[in-house]
């Protein structure tokens, strides 16, 4: 198991669509992937679960990942965070 | 997830234009289309019998020969109403209360027989109903 924990550094935050980018990159993966905010973790291939972090920008998420892939899986998502979901600010 | 059958077919019956507004939505969010899902706009101004025949050639048109979830906005109004009176040949379940969780879950857990895909529709939009602050 790996775990990381990444800040929220786009301005609109963990919103539908960057929710949607992320459950798309956590669902290509075999591993498992949760996201923690503060004692809440929730599942990180479920788009709902994820909305429901209600995370804006600054804020900080731990990242865990637990299967065959956890490696790239860790890796690529903190890659998108550190992309910003591909947002301009 | 893929696409894959067996799915579910997926029908939208709402007041207006709330479905299509919905799917519009979701596909933006989703990054991909939902053309799968048939949507039927009620029209207060239109007979019973044409309504009947639209909700008949959704139905028809959504179903992959599993069966169709069909989602309406309210319970106890028209659109919940004329599709709970209509014989169908297929298996047909109705849920109403439709929010965009409710549709996202049923999209996600389509490839789940029809009597639990209800449920999870109904829970999820449940479960996203909740006093934020």
């Amino acid at each position: 198991m790996l775990q990381r924990e990444v800040t929220i550094g786009n301005k609109l935050g963990l919103h539908a669509r960057a929710a949607s980018k992320l459950v798309n990159c956590a669902t290509s993966f075999a591993a498992d992937v949760w996201l923690r905010r503060g004692e809440r973790e929730i599942n990180g291939k479920s788009i709902m679960g994820v909305l429901t972090l209600a995370a804006g920008k600054g804020t900080v998420l731990g990242i865990r990942t637990q299967g065959e892939d956890e490696q790239q899986a860790l890796q690529e998502l903190i890659q998108l965070f550190e992309d910003r979901f591909g947002e301009d600010e | 997830m893929n696409s894959t059958p067996p799915a579910i077919g997926l029908v939208l019956l709402t007041h207006g234009q709330i479905g299509r507004a919905l799917i519009d939505v979701a596909e933006f969010i989703l990054d991909r289309s939902l053309a799968d899902i048939r949507v039927v706009s009620f029209r207060q101004s239109a007979d019973e019998k044409t309504g009947d025949e639209e909700i008949r050639k959704a139905i028809d048109s959504a179903n992959l020969g599993h069966g169709v979830l069909v989602l309406t906005d309210i319970s106890g109004a028209s659109p919940c109403n004329q599709v709970m009176r209509l014989p169908f040949s297929t298996e047909v379940a109705v849920v109403s209360g439709l929010n965009l969780a409710m549709l996202i879950r049923a999209w996600n857990y389509r490839d789940k027989p029809l009597c639990q895909l209800a449920d999870l529709a109904v829970e999820g939009a449940i479960r996203d109903i909740r006093k934020c602050q």
